[in-house]
């Protein structure tokens, strides 16, 4: 077991984080960024620096298992159910009970489907737009048509929340 | 394969006994109870195959359009598919969508773009799923709406296209003469009563001189149910207006020729290659590269009648509109027929005791049995009738399968296995709604009035009057579900499946006395006095599962 590592929240006065997160050890979040009910956050040895505009739903699991830093960028969706243990930059969309492993990293505007399982043996940087899909975990890559309105979408989903959520 | 129950349709046979059910070609006559109809007015199971299918109508699987049956026989081959807006994703196979095109970016992340609510121009086909978007191989659309419309300019240039067509042309004048039986939708399967199948089997003697030849005929014989002799000579021969080798070798790819190889060579990952999933749907040659897969158009749904073939009463007819699920004429053959199903009482038990052990997941093989061995197996009848009936069991008895090498002895032509089944009739209580019971005496008070027959029977289970084990006869009674116990006693030198064919008789209340058809001889009056009883019989197989060898478990046991 690592050492217990003392609890320290830095959450922006813009972000909402409802009750009943779960949140263990070093954690930043930034502004605007909406963790609903039933998520976990758990910086188990590193500490994890969540940035602006992400959307955490319920039942997420964010795990920091490393010593370093694990850094969320800005504007990532992370659905129901998904279990992510690795840094990313921003726009990417983690599916419902999608699970990603300690041992890739996201560049930006990466699609993991639903429930795809990734797990890479060796160290892996997934290139921008990297779109991974279906049963087998094929992977194509976006040409990016579109990219604005989602960007838009997103941004839109957030505000809603933020309005809404008590 | 686990122990379980098939239903005999007699249609393939000119007899009304099963074929053996240890020959391979057995399986065809045997279905699962879901699968068979019954006509109340001949009183038999019908099965598929013997139906005959009708298309009530063609919707989109998609969207529901409905799309009218005249139109889809007008256009005969070509807009089978739904002609709205309706794609699949060449790539995951997902449905795909229209969208927009993003607005200009203008480079700052602060200032958000503004989104035109209609949309920008161009449009194009979008796959939320794995995101392969339509603009990727170059098909963009000016309008959100009627792309198939749009697509379709693209598909008839293509050089296979203008030949499909020609040819259509080429056959026009001949199918138009024939008088067509497609045009009131009827399709056969029946081997008693088609011409089709008549016209397919000569066809499928005669000498094929080539495949231009070959081609007039085939068409007829999807087209038109009349005796193709007659006009053989009529339809002159088609000349391609391409040559096939043309299209492909000389420069598409997919036609396995010189640029296919140099694409292949270049290869550097496997992902570069279309799979064999998604090239099978195109009518055309297509290239092998990914990255040149087209959208797919959705292929239109039906919903079908299905008729007796007999007597043309409709068996099953599903309500007309797409979004329905229901059906407004259903007689499934599970509304009139015992439900029957079989368990093997020491595989459960060695299964429970292997889950208690916590070796779950050394689970023997499903309905296994030693050779040389007896075993007690459970069959359970559930009655799905607003009556009592009486069920009398009859095993078929049953031939050893011969094989070809091996010696005619006495030994080997003995059966390889023998049944032991209750003789006398069992009853199972009324099917009730669940409010329907009161009380448990409910249940068992209604035999008593229908057996007229002299049989001893015994509503109270197994008795020891004739000297039996327990293991034979009625186990257990609850509501409309009776179980009964059977046994097997396998030879030493038993091999392969241990399948046998019941005939089960059952003996009911009949609402409407009609009078006694000769043609349907599954059936009789009941051989009492009251003429309300009725007797229906049909056959099932039995699969008990399959025969070990003991020495061979055995070194199963031990890895
Ligand atoms: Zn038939
Ligand atoms: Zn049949
Ligand atoms: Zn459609
Ligand atoms: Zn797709
Ligand atoms: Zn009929």
């Amino acid at each position: 077991m690592p050492p217990a590592s003392r609890d320290r929240f830095t959450i922006h006065s813009k972000a909402v984080v409802c009750q009943d997160v779960d949140m263990k050890g070093d954690i930043t979040i930034g502004a605007g960024t909406i963790v609903h009910p039933k998520a976990t956050i758990f910086a188990a040895s590193g500490p994890i620096v969540i940035g602006s505009g992400c959307i955490i739903e319920e039942g997420a699991i964010v795990l920091n298992r490393r010593k370093e830093v694990m850094r969320i960028g800005d504007d990532n969706l992370f659905e129901i159910g998904c279990r992510v243990e690795c840094p990313m930059a921003n726009f990417n969309t983690i599916c419902t009970r999608a699970r990603i492993h300690y041992t890739t990293r996201l560049s930006s505007y990466c699609v993991v489907g639903a429930g795809c399982l990734v797990v890479a043996t060796e160290e892996e940087i997934l290139d921008e737009y990297t779109v991974i899909y279906g049963p087998g975990a094929e992977r194509r890559i976006w040409s990016g048509r579109g990219r604005l309105q989602e960007a838009d979408l997103r941004k839109k989903h957030a505000e809603y929340l933020r309005e809404m959520l008590p | 394969m686990s122990p379980g129950v098939e239903y005999y349709c007699p249609c393939q046979a000119s007899t009304p006994h099963p074929p053996q059910p240890n020959l391979a070609s057995s399986s065809y006559s045997f279905h699962a109870l879901h699968n068979l109809y019954f006509c109340e007015e001949c009183d038999a199971i019908r099965c598929n195959h013997c139906v005959m299918v009708e298309v009530s109508g063609y919707y989109c699987p998609n969207c529901l359009f409905e799309v009218p049956s005249a139109s889809v026989r007008a256009e005969k081959t070509r807009y089978q598919s739904c002609a709205r807006n309706c794609f699949m994703c060449p790539s995951c196979s997902n449905t795909l969508t229209v969208v927009p095109s993003d607005p200009p970016d203008n480079g700052d992340e602060r200032i958000p773009p503004t989104i035109n609510a209609a949309g920008e121009p161009p449009f194009f086909l979008y796959c939320n799923h794995c995101r392969w978007d339509s603009a990727e191989v170059g098909i963009t659309f000016e309008k959100p709406t009627g792309l198939a419309a749009q697509l379709q300019k693209f598909e008839d240039s293509a050089p296979e296209s203008l030949e499909f067509e020609r040819l259509k042309e080429h056959f026009e004048p001949y199918l138009r003469a024939s008088p067509s039986t497609s045009g009131n939708g009827l399709h056969t399967h029946s081997p008693h009563m088609n011409p089709i199948t008549a016209a397919a089997s000569s066809a499928l003697a005669r000498d094929i001189p080539g495949v231009a030849r070959y081609m007039p005929h085939a068409l007829s014989r999807s087209r038109s149910g009349r005796d193709k002799n007659a006009n053989r000579q009529e339809v002159p021969d088609y000349r391609a207006r391409v040559e096939i080798g043309a299209i492909t070798t000389g420069y598409a790819l997919g036609g396995g020729a010189e640029p296919d190889v140099e694409f292949m060579r270049h290869l550097e990952t496997v992902e570069e290659v279309a799979t064999l999933d998604q090239r099978w749907g195109n009518s055309w040659v297509t290239s092998p590269r990914s990255i040149d897969l087209k959208p797919l158009r959705i292929p239109l749904h039906s919903k079908k009648s299905k008729r007796c073939p007999t007597c043309r009463h409709i068996l099953i007819k599903p309500e007309q509109k797409a979004q329905s699920v229901r059906y407004k004429i259903k007689l499934v053959a599970a509304n009139y027929l015992p439900a029957i199903t079989v368990s093997l009482p020491h595989m459960q038990a060695a299964l429970a005791m292997l889950r208690r052990s916590g070796r779950a997941n050394a689970e023997p093989q499903d309905g296994t049995m030693l050779a040389g061995k007896t075993y007690p197996f459970h069959l359970s009848f559930q009655n799905p009738l607003y009556d009592p009936i009486q069920v009398r069991l009859h095993v078929q008895r049953a031939i050893p399968p011969t094989q070809p090498n091996a010696p005619e002895t006495e030994k080997a032509r003995r059966p390889p296995f023998a049944i032991t089944l209750p003789t006398q009739a069992f009853p199972i209580a009324a099917f009730a709604e669940a409010w329907e019971y009161d009380d448990d005496e409910d249940m068992f008070g209604l035999e008593g009035e229908g057996e007229g027959e002299d049989e001893d029977f015994d509503a109270h289970g197994p008795k020891d009057s004739r000297g039996k084990s327990r293991t034979v006869g009625v186990l257990e009674r609850r509501a409309n579900v009776t179980m009964i116990g059977g046994e097997v006693m396998i030879s030493k030198e038993a091999r392969g499946d241990m399948k046998f064919n019941m005939l089960v008789s059952y003996t009911y209340r009949s609402d409407d006395p009609e009078p006694e058809e000769p043609s349907t001889p599954s059936r009789s009056q009941a051989q009492h006095k009251q003429p309300e009883m009725k007797t229906f019989s049909f056959y099932t197989v039995v699969d008990l599962g399959t025969i070990i060898v003991r020495d061979t478990s055995s070194v199963d046991l031990d890895s």
